[in-house]
């Protein structure tokens, strides 16, 4: 019985890893154009939540520099593009990705939107769902090189402290908490790390990884 | 034979599982910082603090940008020679900033060039 109970976790772990997602994309032009640095742009916010664009726009370098390519400093951009005039993210958006480029000396320019943000707060936890879309841009032709539409979950983490009374007051309190002063920093995280980090989905390692141009 | 298979199961999963990348670098509480920048750009000071902190890495895992993002405070602050090197300390770190940086120190050393905006 516990043999069999260990196999079926042990199935359930690897069905969990390894879920049947949609097939490979096609990184012909990416690899053609095998950029080395990425001009991450300001965020172009399709919804109400007024934060969520200026979030994700601030949470994306670290890990596109992970996957081994060179970012622009995230700050010091932002503020020569309004220096430039190009500083409002729908701006940008609709600005041509070689002019963007050229302005930086950019390989390539990661465009990113949030399409979707509910937050539902109910009385003893939190949870938002978000969607958002990136595209990444050839910098010298303009081409889409890699696109992905990202839907994630976030709940804050929950107390499990044993003590039931306890618990139940940090439930409350964490979904106050985030409720007053929402921190969207580990959410953002989590969708940025699905989207590039996925096998044959997200991006392929970049210059600065021993396994450059693959996953 | 097949209790043997059932061993090496945990061991694929966690395979599966476990992230083979330790971090290539020391990003500190950059986007946290770059955040609260948002929030209220009269605070640079935290900002400032972290990026110091980043590029003082015991280790020298200093991320792409974070020199040339610690050279940009230095310029709002009017130190232009400090933030110079910064800017060259970048570009010698890291080849692809180098049209960048190299506009940016120009700027610099421009005379009568209009203060930054900040």
């Amino acid at each position: 019985m516990r043999k069999f109970l260990l196999s079926t976790s042990l199935l359930a772990n690897l069905a969990a890893c390894v879920p049947p997602g949609p097939p490979p994309k096609d990184y012909s032009a990416l690899n053609t154009s095998d950029p080395r640095s990425i001009l991450i742009v300001p965020v172009v916010n399709n919804t109400t939540e007024v934060d969520a664009a200026d979030t994700f726009f601030d949470t994306l370098a670290p890990p596109l520099g992970e996957r081994g390519y060179y970012v622009f400093p995230v700050n010091l951009v932002r503020h020569t593009m309004d220096d430039s005039g190009i500083g409002d993210a729908n701006l940008v958006a609709e600005a041509s990705p070689m002019r963007v480029a050229s302005l930086f000396g950019a390989d390539a320019v990661l465009y990113a939107k949030v399409e979707q943000w509910n937050a539902q707060y109910i009385l003893l936890s939190s949870s938002v769902t978000v969607e958002i879309h990136y595209t990444l841009k050839d910098g010298k032709t303009g081409a889409t090189l890699w696109d992905q539409d990202e839907t994630v979950v976030y709940q804050p983490q929950a107390a499990n402290g044993g003590n039931p009374l306890a618990d139940l007051i940090a439930d409350a309190l964490i979904a106050a908490i985030t409720r007053a002063h929402p921190n969207y920093i580990p959410l953002a995280n989590e969708a940025n790390a699905q989207a590039f980090n996925t096998p044959n989905q997200g991006l392929p390692y970049g210059p600065y990884d021993t396994r450059h141009g693959g996953f | 034979m097949r209790q043997r298979l059932f061993c090496l199961l945990p061991v694929l999963a966690i395979a599966a599982c476990a992230n083979p990348n330790p971090p290539k670098y020391n990003w500190g509480n950059y986007s946290a910082a770059l955040v609260a920048l948002d929030a209220d750009p009269t605070a640079a000071g935290d900002y400032e603090a972290t990026l110091v902190k980043i590029i003082n890495d015991p280790d020298g895992r200093v991320p792409p940008g974070i020199y040339a993002e610690y050279g940009y405070v230095l310029q709002t602050q009017g130190n232009t020679s400090d933030a110079i090197a910064m800017y060259a300390r970048e570009k010698s770190a890291w080849p692809e900033s180098a049209f960048l940086m190299d506009k940016m120190i120009a700027a610099l050393q421009a005379p009568a060039q209009p203060k930054p905006a900040s």
